[in-house]
């Protein structure tokens, strides 16, 4: 770097080859040196700008900005401008200084759109990473939590963050999360499912090995059990690993509610996932090899439904369920006005007048429409049902109930062999540790909840000491009696 | 890469080629609800199929009253022809995995149901859970029978069935229980459903088999002491004449029976100990039944008449040279070795094998009344 000033911002301007939004700003100091402050507009507050670092150094005070730094070269002082930070150049100095001046627009802290609660806190990740790491400093005020600094994109940049617990996370795993984080060379990381595919133990399984939260809460819930956290810049969903399977059928609602209810609910989620992934399979197997299975007045309405039907009922299930995926994926991508409509269209219009056309049988429907509503109930499950549940129909319509229990048994397979960066995939079930299922398909109280679970191989074993209700006055005091 | 793509093309292998084995539409499917089978000239027998028509089953359809069904006959050699001859006939395949009553005329049943038995045995879709009765006179016309509450015959005939109906006085017989009886050195026994005048049907008693043929008829009281004396009996009105043109009606509501084999010198002989509860359920004229005395009165009286009922059956039964009571397979599980002989010949050995039977009875209700109306 130069000592003039004038030089130094030649090649800064060289460098952005007059971008609009380069932005050079030249004074003197009290004593007639020359200096400049270079900074990229949008990524700065322009008032800390001109109260706190020129304002002063035109008095000859010192600049009063919070964080400071300095720059040896070309590179460093981009970078830092890159990031919001303010540089100053100075006739005579031979590196810059640049100053935090941060103040780009940021969408405030709202209820996330997917998972929400009704019981439980309501705030949301946004697309700042400052903001988010702060959110989650908040739920956890200990000196253990351990927030590294990542920058990831050799042109994006990416801020990221790698949260953990350094006194209950295992450094094994920490270790090996930074070694591919590391390892990956890429242009640019605009969200966090880019990171998401690189680090997975199976990038090619259908299952998402690699949780993805946009709440803090579920974040520091995830950090005390040992996992650890990955929070991308400009992404508001932070990924948590490793990630077992149970975790596709749990809500931060679990918790918030009576144990008997969200067991009930747990129960329900493990039943519309197989519902959702098996239901029209198991219904084409029925209805086309294992007629004996359904009861007989079953039967009668089946048959009356499909009497006249042009298309074999494999082709009815497999259009109704491609349909189903339009109509999904049209309401998804459509501004909300629109996605309703497509969606009154699509239910009501079409679903009704294929039946009473007599183009598909209403059981078809409904199976459809059941297995769909099921899909909806674990959201982060449903990509891989939405495959599997085309692979399960191909091997019912060609096998039966044979090839139904077949490819399911290969997707469980499937399932026991996946890890997640280390964790065996399907713990508690498979290897089963009959301990841990209280917080699985159950939801056992609190109270129970003593170990963390045991695949992330936690430096602190113990969540908690047993709680000793022993200890409970039996009652309050009477009124009237003395205290 | 070539070994995954090898690995992948094996496992399509068993989807790809398997080519939808036994894969069925279901509108390509003719639904048998029931079969009737019926004797015919020259050995022949004609079969009647009753077919489900979903379309008029449906229950949104109410207002119209089309006919679940129809019934579909054809005369032939066998059963297996009939079946092909009425897939031709309708061009659909006939399906018997939901079928749910056999019905056998009797002349057919007393020429013997080998063939027609054969022919469900080796069925694979018919279950062996389905009931088979007897029609008293055309199994045709019994699948025909109005409808009352139901929507097909063969509901209401297999809905006759049903063991839990207050009166019992014929048991429902599988398949299953059939062919295990036909087997055995006992004889099996089959429910008669009668149609009377007007639609109304009755189970008019059972029909006896010697193997698989029917050799005779157990009337309804006869059934009844049957149904006691296998210890198989759930409970139903019984009633007793009185001398003076009276009636006695009372429900049993409790029956046990223990049948000990005993052997004594190599002389085999059955002694059946009957134990009754029973509850008054009307009575012409009896007085009151509340003291100790006139209670066991009733139970007196019921214990005689059900004595000669029991004995009534065993005679019959001797008569028809069918032990339809399992006494060969009760005496042989107790005495395997003695009995062995006797078991050979048991037709001959069963007409004088000694049976002594003893009733006990107890009436633990008199109903809401102490005394009956003067």
């Amino acid at each position: 770097m130069s000592e003039s000033v004038e030089k130094n911002i030649q090649r800064m301007e060289a460098m952005f080859r007059g971008d609009r939004d380069f932005v050079v700003r030249e004074f003197e100091l009290p004593d007639g040196t020359k200096a400049a402050v270079i900074f990229i507009d949008g990524l700065v507050n322009a008032k800390v700008i001109s109260e706190h670092v020129i304002k002063p150094l035109m008095r000859g005070r010192p600049v009063n900005v919070s964080e400071t730094g300095s720059a040896f070269s070309d590179e460093e002082a981009a970078k830092a401008m890159l990031s919001g930070d303010t540089v100053v150049f100075i006739d005579g100095i031979g590196s810059a200084e640049y100053y935090n001046t941060k103040g780009f627009p940021t969408r405030q802290v709202s209820e996330p759109e997917t998972e929400t609660v009704i019981r439980g806190p309501r705030e949301g990740f946004t697309e700042s990473l400052q903001m988010n790491t702060a959110l989650v400093r908040r739920k956890l005020k200990t000196t253990h939590l351990r927030m590294e600094l990542i920058q990831i994109g050799e042109r994006s940049k990416t801020a990221m963050c790698l949260c953990w617990l350094d006194d209950v996370a295992n450094p094994e795993l920490i270790d090996e999360v930074r070694r591919r984080l590391e390892l990956i060379d890429v242009d640019g990381v605009l969200s966090s499912g880019y990171i998401e595919e690189y680090i997975e133990d199976a990038p090619y399984s259908v299952f998402q090995t690699i949780g993805s939260t946009e709440k803090p809460d579920v974040v520091a819930g995830k950090l005390l059990e040992g996992r650890c956290a990955l929070l991308v810049d400009g992404t508001p969903f932070a990924l948590t690993m490793p990630m077992l399977f149970v975790e596709n059928f749990h809500s931060p609602e679990d918790y918030a509610i009576r144990p008997y209810f969200a067991t009930f609910l747990r129960l329900i989620r493990f039943a519309a996932f197989f519902v959702s992934l098996a239901l029209p399979a198991f219904y084409v197997a029925l209805v086309n090899f294992h007629q004996e299975l359904i009861p007989a007045p079953l039967l009668y309405t089946i048959a009356s439904a499909s009497e006249g039907t042009p298309f074999s009922l494999t082709v009815e299930t497999a259009v109704m369920l491609l349909t189903f995926e339009i109509l999904r994926e049209a309401g998804v991508r459509l501004p909300r006005p629109a996605g309703q409509a497509v969606s009154i269209v699509g239910a009501l219009v079409m679903g009704q007048a294929a039946i009473e056309a007599g183009v598909v049988g209403a059981p078809v429907v409904i199976v459809i429409a059941l297995s769909a509503m099921s899909g909806f109930v674990s959201p982060t499950a449903s990509n891989a049902v939405a495959v599997l549940r085309w692979l399960l129909l191909l091997a019912a319509s060609l096998t039966g109930g044979f090839g139904l229990v077949m490819t399911l048994l290969c997707v469980y397979l499937h399932l026991t062999s996946l890890t997640s960066i280390g964790a065996p995939y399907l713990h508690p079930i498979a290897p089963l540790s009959p301990r841990e299922l209280g917080d699985t398909i159950v939801r056992i109280p609190v109270e129970m909840m003593i170990n963390r679970p045991s695949p992330f191989h936690t430096l602190d074993k113990r969540r908690k000491a047993p709680y000793n209700r022993a200890t409970f006055t039996e009652g309050l005091p009477n009124e009237g009696s003395e205290p | 890469m070539k070994k995954t793509a090898s690995i992948l093309l094996a496992l399509c292998m068993p989807f790809l080629l398997s080519g939808c084995w036994s894969s069925e539409e279901i509108t390509t499917l003719a639904i048998v609800m029931g079969i009737g089978v019926d004797a015919a000239a020259d050995g022949e027998y004609e079969v009647t199929v009753q077919i489900a028509q979903p379309s008029n089953l449906k229950f949104m359809s109410g207002g119209d009253n089309q006919d679940a069904y129809f019934n579909a006959s054809s005369t032939g050699i066998g059963i297996q022809q009939q079946m092909h001859q009425f897939e031709t006939e309708l061009s659909r395949e006939i399906y018997n995995g939901h079928m749910e009553m056999i019905v056998i005329g009797k002349e057919a049943a007393e020429g013997g149901l080998e063939q027609i038995m054969d022919y469900f045995y080796r069925e694979s879709e018919a279950r062996f859970n389905i009931p088979i009765v007897i029609a008293d006179g055309k199994a045709s016309d019994l699948l025909d029978v109005e409808l009352k509450l139901e929507r097909l015959p063969v509901s209401r005939l297999a809905g006759m069935l049903s063991t839990n109906r207050v009166d019992m006085v014929v048991r429902k017989i599988t398949m299953d229980d059939f062919l295990r009886n036909a087997v055995s050195n006992s004889s099996a026994t089959l429910p008669i459903i009668e149609q009377l005048e007007e639609g109304a049907l009755e189970t008019k008693g059972v029909a006896v088999f010697d193997k698989y043929k029917m050799v005779g008829e157990l009337d309804q009281e006869q059934a009844r002491s049957m149904l006691i004396l296998t210890n198989k009996y759930g409970g139903g009105i019984a009633t007793i004449e009185l001398p003076d043109n009276g009636v006695f009606t009372f429900e049993i509501t409790k029956s046990s029976a223990s049948v000990k084999p005993e052997c004594e010198n190599g002389e085999l002989s059955v002694n059946a100990e009957v134990y009754l509860e029973f509850r008054v359920s009307d009575v012409s004229e009896i007085g009151e039944l509340y003291s100790d005395e006139a209670r066991h009165n009733a139970e007196k009286m019921v214990n005689a008449a059900m004595f000669e009922r029991l004995a009534d059956v065993i005679t019959r039964s001797r008569e028809l040279n069918a032990d339809v009571f399992d006494f060969a397979d009760i005496i042989y599980c107790r005495y395997p070795r003695e009995s062995e002989s006797s078991i050979k010949n048991w037709d001959e050995e069963f007409r004088n094998l000694p049976v002594s039977i003893s009733v006990t009875s107890k009436m633990y209700s008199s109903g809401a009344v102490l005394k009956n109306i003067q």
